[in-house]
């Protein structure tokens, strides 16, 4: 029971299972099998955007841009399809667009040295306002029927989205764990000087962390405009850089950088969907939904701050 | 001995204006633990930093094992055999101790850059149990450990790049006096595995216990290498300073009033541990400790950092001090341990910082009142003796001792009645050393008590009229100026009260 306790999930894993029994006891309707699909469902993107936030975050960065990202490769694609595209270039290119996104990003914080915040700051103004200007405010819709399989097509008896989640998450968990490349995010967000000194690329890595970012961005697009069968440019992913972040955060995620794992990232996306989903079921009055959320999840985050603070009393050497 | 497993020849160092090398000669060979003294400015971390690739020297070769070298940065050293040991770790404290020493190397990895985690935490605990740390468990994070663990991890990290050249710079600043003990038996352990150690320290006794051969460097020269056996500590210092010792502490004129400023009873360092002292006026009050004795706590008490419980009497007052504001009202001043964090404000000018604690009384009405300003920030430069072309200038680009000459004008000009000093010359040269030195001996003439805490030995001896020793949250002994030296000192300090002590 210590050992479970100790793992850096389990604040966030015992918190989400309560708030599970809470919403199960207000409300016979929200522990269904369906109602979990529903909500796995509807935050497809959040989880495949998350993944890079984690890695942003594990830097001791943020982005406050993937929304704007989201919605300029949205758009473009919409354009794409539009124009008669085949639905597979169009979804590549929308991906290239959002690498493209992360490659502007990365360039700027990571060669330029302009602090991440100022600079997705900026950049979020103006994804955003590319998207709206080449969509000319008008709704994207009307999309081929080849297309919507990205968002809605099932692959052996599972949603295809879930697949690529699932496929990409399984990739990254990887990346982050087990490669090389994956520690060297850990050590520059842990400790940049020291990284230096160990003779580890800090820019390149930062770098590799913002494109990696626009690239799951793209993917999560193509899902959302494929799923939702419409985009309109100055609205598509308004609240996700912040819904997303605040996933990371839940999840065990340190906005100093160096802590933080896709597993628990994924718990708080999980967290948050759950959170929405049950309120409305429970009717909770959609005026203060918001609040509610944002309730919870400074209670998320309280919980993770005092199991840290308890594990770094253990620290020896302390003077009196 | 066989042959140098370092030879370095002719070194110089050019920065722009400044030589901060100048044909220095440098012989390492392997098994020996060679100290490395100098005075701050000296050129020794030039030196180090050129070892261990950072520096590119102007002039002057390098031969390792032979052969000469270029070293191409820190990792290029590393992986030829020199590794260095800098005086903050470098650390990642998120991660474990098996991947601090083995982060981002290619030996650790597989196919598609996968990390041999198994490989790696074998050969870490193998390196960790071979430098007689068999009780870290390397898959701990780094965040858990003490310092002594801390600095057994560097080490590890070093020796993983089959280090034939270690270099220490100040490895026992961060330690407590026990843990030097530990860090000599690793030492020694290296020692008779072969590896050269340059071993960069301030602190004589160490130097005399661990070293075999010392070299000391002098304005970017070298001025001798000796074998240790050779030379006395005097003998040492005068080649660090270049001429017969300087009387570095002022003698007080005239003894300090008898009457008690500040009467300090029964106050609480922790649940634990209370202690009892007075302060006269214009008596400079020394308090040494070894780390972990509470010193720090003390003052963190009386400035009202810290809460506990107690009576303090200032000026025959009962007073209540829970928070900064309070101290400050009943005229106590803190000039902080460490003035990087908690003392200057680096990017703010010389006249910003002195009076920003007074800006309240520094104003007419809403705005404050520049030209008194301008009055009282040149009124402490010239007392202070501050050197900078203009109080406009920004505290980052000052010397140490300007910085903390800055510190102690921002706190005088609060005209306290009561001055705590804590660290007051760490991290400055000798001559601003000596500059302080003589200020606060002056504030105390003029009748100012300080409370002197300090872990600096000659420091309190020369400056105190009177030393607390604090051992684990006691007073155990109480010193009049000139009645001990550093051994009787140092030994009160680290034993708790014995039978019939004067207090």
């Amino acid at each position: 029971m210590k050992r479970l306790l100790s793992v850096h999930e389990a604040p966030i894993l015992i918190f989400t299972l309560l708030v599970i029994v809470l919403f199960s006891l207000v409300t016979p309707d929200f522990l269904q099998l369906d109602n979990f699909r529903l909500i796995l469902d509807q935050n497809i993107s959040m989880f495949i955007v998350a993944i890079g936030m984690t890695m942003v975050i594990l830097l001791g960065g943020m982005d406050l841009s993937v929304g704007s990202v989201l919605a300029v490769t949205a758009t473009s694609v919409g354009i794409f399809l539009n124009h008669g595209m085949p639905p597979w270039v169009a979804a590549m290119l929308g991906i290239g667009i959002g690498v493209l996104c992360g490659m502007v990003n990365g360039y700027f914080i990571a060669y330029r040295k302009i602090p991440d915040i100022i600079v997705t700051l900026a950049t979020m103004y103006i994804f955003r306002g590319i998207a709206v200007g080449i969509s000319g405010g008008t709704w994207m819709n009307n999309f081929p029927p080849g297309f919507r399989f990205f968002g809605q097509g099932t692959f052996l008896g599972i949603s295809f989205p879930l697949l690529v989640a699932i496929l990409l998450i399984a990739i990254f968990v990887y990346l982050l764990l087990y490669s090389r490349a994956g520690r060297r995010i850990y050590a520059v967000g842990g400790n940049s000087s020291a990284a230096k000194l160990a003779g580890i690329n800090a820019a390149r890595t930062k770098f590799m962390v913002y494109v990696f970012t626009g690239m799951l961005v793209g993917i999560a697009s193509v899902i959302f405009a494929a799923k939702v069968g419409s985009v309109q440019a100055s609205t598509a992913g308004n609240s996700l850089s912040f819904e997303v972040m605040a996933a990371v955060l839940i999840g065990g995620g340190s906005i100093f950088g160096g802590v933080g794992t896709i597993a628990g990232t994924m718990l708080g996306v999980l967290f948050m969907g759950i959170v929405k989903n049950g309120l409305i079921i429970a009717k909770v009055s959609p005026f203060w939904v918001d609040a509610a959320t944002g309730f919870l999840i400074i209670l998320a985050i309280v919980i993770n701050t005092l199991q840290r603070a308890r594990q770094s009393k253990r620290k020896d050497g302390d003077l009196i | 001995m066989n042959r140098p497993v370092l030879t370095m020849e002719g070194i110089s160092k050019e920065f722009p204006g400044v030589k901060a090398l100048e044909s220095v000669d440098f012989e390492l060979f392997p098994g020996e633990v060679h100290a490395l003294m100098g005075e701050n400015g000296a050129g020794k971390s030039t030196l180090m930093k050129i070892l261990s690739g950072v520096y590119a020297p102007t002039q002057g070769t390098i031969r390792l094992k032979g052969e000469e070298v270029a070293f191409r940065g820190t990792l290029d050293a590393q992986r030829q055999g020199v590794s260095i040991i800098h005086q903050e770790f470098n650390l990642f404290s998120n991660l474990s101790v098996a991947e601090n020493i083995f982060i981002d190397r290619p030996e650790m990895t597989g196919p598609f850059g996968r990390i041999k985690w198994s490989k790696m935490i074998e050969e870490a605990q193998a390196l960790i149990n071979s430098i007689g740390g068999s009780d870290l468990d390397v898959r701990q994070e780094v965040r858990h450990l003490g310092v002594h663990s801390q600095q057994v991890v560097e080490i590890a990290k070093a020796l993983s790049f089959k280090a034939d050249v270690l270099i220490m710079d100040e490895p026992s600043a961060a330690l407590p006096e026990n843990e030097v003990k530990k860090m000599f038996e690793v030492i020694h352990h290296l020692r008779s595995q072969g590896v050269a150690i340059v071993y960069v320290s301030h602190r004589m006794k160490e130097i005399f216990e661990i070293a075999d051969k010392v070299t000391v460097l002098r304005d970017g020269q070298k001025i001798d290498t000796k074998s240790i056996d050779e030379v006395t500590e005097q003998q040492l210092i005068q080649m660090m300073v270049g001429k017969e010792v300087q009387q570095l502490y002022p003698i007080r004129q005239q003894p300090h009033d008898e009457e008690v400023i500040l009467k300090v009873s029964n106050m609480s360092l922790d649940a634990e541990h209370k202690i009892s002292f007075e302060l006269r006026k214009g008596e400079i009050l020394g308090l040494f400790g070894i780390p972990g004795s509470g010193s720090h706590t003390v003052a963190e008490r009386l400035f009202g950092l810290k809460r506990g419980t107690g009576e303090i009497v200032i000026n025959g007052k009962p007073v209540q001090i829970a928070t900064p504001r309070d101290a400050k009202d009943h005229k106590l001043a803190y000039v902080p341990p460490d003035r990087h964090r908690q003392g200057i404000i680096k990017p703010m000018s010389i006249r910003k910082n002195i009076t920003f604690t007074l800006l309240p009384s520094l104003s007419k009405g809403l705005a404050l009142n520049n030209t008194a300003i301008q009055q009282v920030s040149s009124e402490y430069m010239n007392k202070l003796r501050i050197k900078a072309p203009h109080d406009e200038q920004a505290v980052d680009y000052l010397s140490g001792g300007n910085q903390q000459k800055v510190v102690i004008g921002k706190w005088l000009a609060a005209k306290p009645d009561i001055l705590i000093l804590e660290e007051p010359t760490r991290g400055v040269d000798v001559g601003a050393k000596a500059e302080i030195y003589s200020i606060i001996h002056k504030l105390a003439e003029e009748g100012l008590s300080i409370l002197l805490i300090s872990s600096e030995m000659p420091e309190v001896l020369g400056m105190s009229d009177r030393i607390l020793v604090l051992y684990k949250g006691d007073i155990v002994h109480t010193f009049a100026h000139g009645e001990a030296d550093q051994e009787q000192l140092l030994q009160r300090a680290s034993h708790p009260r014995m039978e019939g002590d004067v207090l």
